[in-house]
């Protein structure tokens, strides 16, 4: 197949916001598809925050794959350690007492 | 109106002798190119949940450097067309790798050592005729495009593969091993399977790109 090098899809990903804008012409071309649209987050941070460091929004790790997407609150309340035998055994009793 | 770009920074870059007007010089910057910065940041981040919070991290994080580097940027007329886009692309560049850190932060895929190579005869990279670019080049500054609309009929799994291997397609290049390592980490799935999804919708966008014509 002809191809010129030249032409390739990365330049036109950057430029219409399919992929990170990174040169002036790409940031240009991006505000000239989405500049009208730009929307904002409920609240900005303070300068204050930003200045001293304490920046990160959220600090829990977030897998991309949406099934996992959070650690589930319950497993966060245990700081992450595993269920033991002896609690498993109690959840479960405790599970089917509430069923009656 | 435009801001005067250096000047804040110079005043930043002053800030032991005089933080109070560090600050409102920073403030201005950070008011100012916020909303820009947001945006791109918002488009190339995949989290389904807390994207804004994590666009807002990044976004923080990028304006904490400048806070702390902010003669790392000047214009310079034979490279900038002008100081606004320029000093964007360099906001842009510096949230680009903030992402790219915060994603290998929070995966576990670089402990494993084993290297992975893109085979060499894959069709991974995606070069155009020239009539298929300035199709595309005419079509992808609409909304609603016809490659939105291809992404629109992939499911949602599909359509964050294809999103991600835009973000990190790196013209004339091979996927780079880390970022396969990624890929098959986020998806859950084999670098094959990846690259046969990333193949059809690379054939459709070459079918639609025929039926403009």
């Amino acid at each position: 197949m002809e191809t010129n090098s030249k032409k390739d899809i990365g330049q036109l990903l950057k430029k219409f916001g399919y992929s990170m804008p990174l040169s002036e012409e790409e940031i240009i071309a991006f505000e000239n598809k989405f500049g009208e649209d730009f929307e904002s987050p409920k609240e900005w941070s303070s300068i204050e925050n930003i200045i001293d460091n304490d920046i990160s929004i959220t600090k829990k790790v977030i897998k991309l794959n949406e099934n996992k997407a959070i650690i589930p609150l319950s497993m966060a309340a245990r700081e992450g350690k595993k269920i033991t035998d002896e609690i498993r055994k109690k959840m479960l009793k405790d599970k089917n007492e509430a069923k009656k | 109106m435009l801001l005067d770009i250096e000047y804040h920074l110079l005043i930043i870059s002053e800030k032991e002798i005089n933080l109070k007007e560090a600050k409102v010089s920073f403030s201005k910057i950070y008011e100012y190119y916020r909303l820009f910065l947001f945006n791109v940041i918002m488009k190339n981040i995949n989290y389904k949940s807390h994207k804004e919070e994590f666009s807002k991290t990044i976004l923080n994080e990028v304006f904490h450097h400048v806070w702390n580097n902010p003669l790392d940027w000047d214009y310079i007329p034979e490279k900038h067309k002008f100081s606004d886009s320029g000093f964007k692309a360099y906001l842009a560049t510096i949230a680009h790798y903030k992402r790219l850190e915060y994603l290998r932060n929070n995966e576990t895929y670089l402990q494993n050592e084993t290297s992975k190579v893109d085979d060499p005869n894959n069709d991974w990279l995606f070069n155009l005729k020239d009539n298929e670019y300035e199709v595309l080049e005419k079509e992808l500054p609409k909304k609603n495009n016809q490659l939105d609309v291809i992404l629109a009929n992939l499911d949602p799994k599909k359509r964050d593969i294809v999103s991600v291997y835009f973000q990190h397609y790196e013209e004339g290049k091979k996927m780079r091993s880390e970022n396969i390592k990624l890929m098959e980490s986020m998806f859950e799935t084999t670098w094959d399977n990846i690259r046969q999804i990333i193949s059809r919708v690379k054939k459709q966008i070459r079918e639609s790109i025929k039926k403009s014509n």
